[in-house]
């Protein structure tokens, strides 16, 4: 199928009534996720899960995408307006965003950000739709040690991407892939680590996981802000920016497209990490990085760009790789595996449906959100006078309902609860989560394809480097452990908006 | 939209600083558990060798570099203590409430069913966790939990199995 | 606007010792009537056979949506439905090999209102190679055939052996890769017996399912696959001339493939029974005349052209196989793969 015939095939799939209504409500939803603060992107994907069970493949990826880019959109709303970031991505826009709120320039702020986010967002669902078949079919000749190479770079790149020290992200990462190896071996089926539990049988289910490690750690760490609402007051002010403005972030929203694009496809990357770095980028193209922070509209518009583009071409790993690059798209992968669909290079070939449906939805929903941004602001900012508390209460029951729905088996929200107390524990020893998440993915896919090399080969190990795929592959792993033990500032701390961004960075996975 | 707005807000508080003593408590369990874990699966399991990968080959090298990871942060506190949090006093009696209720929940969607859990998890959460008025408490219990159940049972037709004691 | 938003927001911010006592109190309350009612005992349901059925059914899946044992069964559960004039609740409960569904089935009631859809590999294989999963290979009383996918050994097109026998003459004097779906699959077991009864130098490398099995052998990464051929991905490629098939595992040459040789007309004997057939199953203690009308059901929707064309040309049985042929092919397989699953 070629490009224009998929998109036609998209087309037809994206504009059905059912997927116009889910995309509609995926932005929606995810509009107001970015605004509540607490409740981020990863989690309310993760709850969400259930209620796709009995939805379409297509429906079902459609809604949860159309989450996570709203959340990017919705995020930005109450930085601006209350120096609150709602999700993790829009933290650098607390900066100057509400600095320029503070000047009465809410609305431009506001304004800027939400057409960089449509800008950000079209490159990348356009790069989606160019890079992704090609890959795909470039992918589909790997084998198991391409893959297992593959793996190993992705394990490695979430540990040096991620929030804090490298060698506490380690340790989720050590602690994911030793939850994951519970259950049946890859090549020999030997029961491991069960101790007689025939729930333990088939391993631990993915989706219980993911909703304790993202879902309940979240409620649980937030457990006392459910007690303690108290009020402020923020003016708004004209929102459409002028032809000047967009002129003037023109070059900000070009950059923040591209820089979040590509990162978007680096494991650990996606829109927190797109967002530092272009506004690192602003300020050091600015010819007055002096006035960042105190309201320049580049730091707003092309971190917002950054951040709404990553969260799009983030979907390109996992569709043409089965591989998830951050927290939000392994609970996608885990949606895509309930639809019995096994992410991978055979995706776009064999499920057209999904991709080119979700890749035409993406366009859908972007121009959804740029149109409804603006005149729905004021509902958007009373939801987030919802009281915490009856957040919480809603969120808990989804959470033991939604384990529940999986398998109708008790025994997975027992693992949701014991994974969301792990995950408690570890954020509250600055161990961030969502690596462990990612090795429970990564990890089988490691470990099958490693060994699976190993007795294809019969114990030869230079069978890891037996194609050039492999060696390059070798080779950008040895580049990242040498640059990771040597230098340790891979990840670019200049372009740390500072230490209170930072403080709430952490907050989320 | 020029209108002054009122929103509920949380900004200006800064999180304890969590005592150096329980974060490397915390630590030294996490090592100590790795550190069995590794023991145990080089008793339980064949480990093998690279020419002959065995069950416990990938979990035996993943459990030992992790808890060589933890031995090298036993020694360096400034790692430890990056980004730890202080479990306050309010959190802990939060986590003690809520704690009982999450896991009565196991056992009870088994032998309840998921109609009078869930009703029992929002009302004890709203009243008890969250600490409303028994008024509120039972008004946003009785929406949450019509409104859940709703969307599962008749929305998605989630196929849940009735509980043993109740029937439903 | 100010006044009647910031007077909504209610005040929790003054805790007393007097609320927290409450609090205390109610939550001790809460939590000791869900005590009380949890540890209540069981209640049980007594089955009735006259009016059978006169409730919904429960239809266990113990594989996830979308495998070739749960797309095949949906088609035939509309039929079933209007026959039994009865709602079916398809559940799927997958999870370790089949071992969480079947489990579940095995300790429900066996009163004709749990049934089962499973492959003989996922009735079979988790209680001999576990054991403590719930059930045993004969705590499955068959109703009838659904599906049946002889097991294959097929090559890629441009592969050096174009037959079996130079196939197996390679083996003997050099070591051959061969990907199988997965490790306790049928093609699993029935290739460790290949190896452990025969002189050959196969390398048995499991994939995951078998388009991945598939992909290896086109990939160039083993040299031979061993799976079922089933309709939705090996029967295609066969037809396509993508891979050769050399053989089956079948003791009869296999209605999808009737021109390809049997392992044992090529003198392999003692295997166990290299076929994965999946079926429609109750209880053992069900009441003999819900067995029947279930029965009676899967005879009539099985025989239905439409049917057998919606599962497969060549996956679907021809003609319906009775609970009882089930049963004994069930017994033939547990035996055979007791003797290699350890």
């Amino acid at each position: 199928m070629d490009i224009l015939e998929g998109l036609l095939h998209g087309l037809e799939v994206a504009l059905s009534v059912q997927n116009l209504l889910f995309v509609l409500l995926g932005v929606t939803v995810g509009m107001m996720v970015g605004v509540l603060p607490g409740l981020g992107p990863a989690p309310t994907v993760a709850l969400l899960i259930p209620l796709t069970f009995t939805l379409d493949g297509p429906t079902a990826i459609i809604l949860l995408a159309g989450v996570y880019y709203g959340a990017m959109y919705g995020g930005t709303i109450t930085s601006v307006l209350l120096r609150i970031p709602g999700e993790a991505a829009s933290v650098v826009s607390t900066m100057d965003g509400h600095a320029m709120a503070r000047q009465g320039q809410a609305g431009k702020a506001l304004g800027l950000a939400a057409i960089g986010s449509f800008a950000g967002g079209l490159f990348a669902t356009a790069c989606l739709i160019l890079f992704s078949p090609t890959l795909a079919d470039f992918a589909l000749g790997f084998g198991s040690p391409e893959y297992a190479v593959l793996a190993l770079l992705g394990l490695f790149l979430v540990a040096y991407t991620s929030a804090g020290t490298t060698l506490k992200s380690l340790v989720a990462i050590g602690i994911g892939l030793l939850v994951a190896s519970v259950g049946p071996d890859p090549i020999t089926a030997s029961p491991r680590w069960t101790l007689g539990v025939p729930d333990l049988l088939g391993g631990f289910e993915i989706v219980a996981i993911i909703m304790g490690v993202f879902g309940l750690s979240e409620l649980l760490v937030n457990i006392t802000e459910s007690r303690r609402p108290t009020s402020v007051t923020r003016t708004i002010g004209r929102v459409l920016p002028t032809g000047r403005d967009i002129a003037d972030s023109a070059g900000a929203v070009g950059r923040g497209s591209v820089i979040g694009t590509a990162l978007g496809l680096i494991p650990g990357g996606g829109g927190v990490l797109a967002s530092l770095v272009s506004y690192g980028v602003e300020r050091r193209v600015s010819k007055q990085p002096e006035e960042f922070g105190s309201g320049v509209p580049q730091a707003v518009s092309g971190p917002e760009t950054a951040n709404n583009a990553a969260s799009i071409s983030t979907f390109i790993p996992l569709l043409t790789l089965g591989f998830p690059p951050n927290g939000v798209l392994a609970v996608i992968f885990g949606a895509l595996l309930i639809q019995g669909v096994t992410p991978g290079p055979e995706l776009i070939g064999d499920h057209p449906d999904i991709f080119w449906g979700v890749v035409v939805s993406m366009v859908i929903g972007n121009l959804v959100l740029l149109v409804m941004n603006i005149p729905l602001l004021p509902v958007f900012v009373k939801i987030a006078q919802i009281p915490p508390g009856t957040m919480a209460t809603i969120t808990v029951a989804i959470l033991v309902i939604g384990a529940y729905s999986i398998n109708g088996n008790p025994f997975d929200v027992a693992v949701m609860i014991g994974a969301g107390l792990v995950g408690y524990l570890l954020r509250k020893l600055g161990i961030p989560p969502a690596p462990l998440v990612l090795a429970f993915i990564l990890g089988p896919i490691f470990e099958t394809n490693f060994r699976r090399s190993l007795v294809v080969s019969d114990g030869n190990i230079t069978v890891f480097a037996s194609s050039p795929v492999a060696v390059a592959l070798l080779v950008v792993l040895g580049v990242v452990i040498v640059t990771a033990v040597t230098g340790r500032l891979w990840r670019m701390r200049s372009a740390r908006p500072g230490h209170a961004g930072e403080e709430r960075a952490r907050r989320l996975p | 939209m020029t209108d002054a707005e009122v929103i509920g807000h949380r900004d200006g508080e800064v999180d304890p600083a969590p005592s150096p003593r329980f974060v490397r408590a915390c630590f030294a369990v996490l090592f100590a558990a790795a550190a069995g874990l590794t023991v145990s699966v080089r008793l339980t399991m064949p480990v093998g060798s690279i020419a002959n990968t065995e069950p416990g080959f990938w979990p035996f090298w993943v459990a030992l570099l992790t808890t060589l990871l933890l031995g090298f942060a036993q020694v360096r506190p400034a790692i430890l203590l990056d980004r730890a949090e202080a479990i306050t006093g309010a959190e802990a009696r939060g986590l003690a409430l809520a704690l009982p209720v999450l896991l009565l929940a196991v056992p009870a969607l088994g032998q309840l069913g998921v109609a009078t859990t869930t009703a029992f998890v929002t009302l004890y959460w709203c009243k008890a966790v969250v600490g409303s008025s028994w008024r509120t408490s039972v008004v946003t219990a009785a929406a949450a939990s019509a409104g859940i159940l709703v969307i599962f049972l008749y929305l998605l037709d989630v196929p849940f199995p009735a509980g043993t004691l109740t029937g439903f | 606007m100010r006044a009647a938003l910031a007077g909504s927001v209610p005040d929790l911010s003054t805790t007393t010792k007097g609320t927290q006592m409450r609090t205390l109190i109610t939550t001790t309350g809460v939590l000791a009537a869900m005590v009380a009612l949890v540890s209540c005992g069981q209640t049980q349901n007594s089955a009735s056979t006259d009016d059978y059925p006169d409730r919904p059914i429960d239809l266990i899946i113990p594989v996830p949506a979308g495998s070739s044992t749960d797309v095949s069964t949906r088609f035939v559960v509309p039929c079933i439905e209007e026959e039994l004039d009865a709602t079916i609740v398809v559940e799927n409960r997958d999870g370790g090999g089949g071992a969480v569904g079947n489990g579940l089935f095995a300790q429900a009631e066996a009163d004709g209102y749990t049934l089962v859809s499973t492959s003989v590999g996922n009735a079979v294989v988790p209680p001999i190679a576990e054991g403590g999963v719930g059930y045993e290979p004969d705590s499955f009383l068959p109703v009838g055939m659904i599906g049946q996918a002889p097991v294959v050994l097929v090559v890629a097109a441009d592969s050096p052996y174009t037959s079996a026998e130079e196939f197996f003459a390679g083996a003997a004097s050099e070591r051959l890769v061969v990907g199988i779906p997965g490790p306790t699959s049928v093609p699993g077991i029935s290739i460790t017996a290949l190896t452990s009864t025969q002189d050959l130098q196969l390398e048995a490398v499991p994939f995951t399912g078998n388009g991945n099995t598939i992909q290896a052998l086109l990939g160039g990464e083993v040299d031979a696959a061993y799976l079922s051929a089933d309709g939705g991905v090996t029967l295609p490629r066969i037809q396509s001339g993508e891979v050769v098939a050399l053989a089956t595992a079948v003791d009869e040459p296999a209605p999808s493939l009737p021109d390809v040789p049997t392992l044992v007309s090529l003198g392999f004997d003692g295997l166990p029974l290299g076929d994965s057939f999946w079926f429609l199953a109750t209880q053992v203690d069900t009441p003999e005349p819900i067995v029947t009308t279930l029965e009676g059901a899967m005879e009539t929707c099985m025989s239905n052209g439409d049917i057998q064309a919606q599962i497969g040309e060549g996956v679907a049985p021809p003609e319906f196989i009775p609970g009882s042929d089930v049963q004994e092919m069930l017994e033939t397989a547990a035996r055979g793969y007791e003797e290699f699953l350890q």
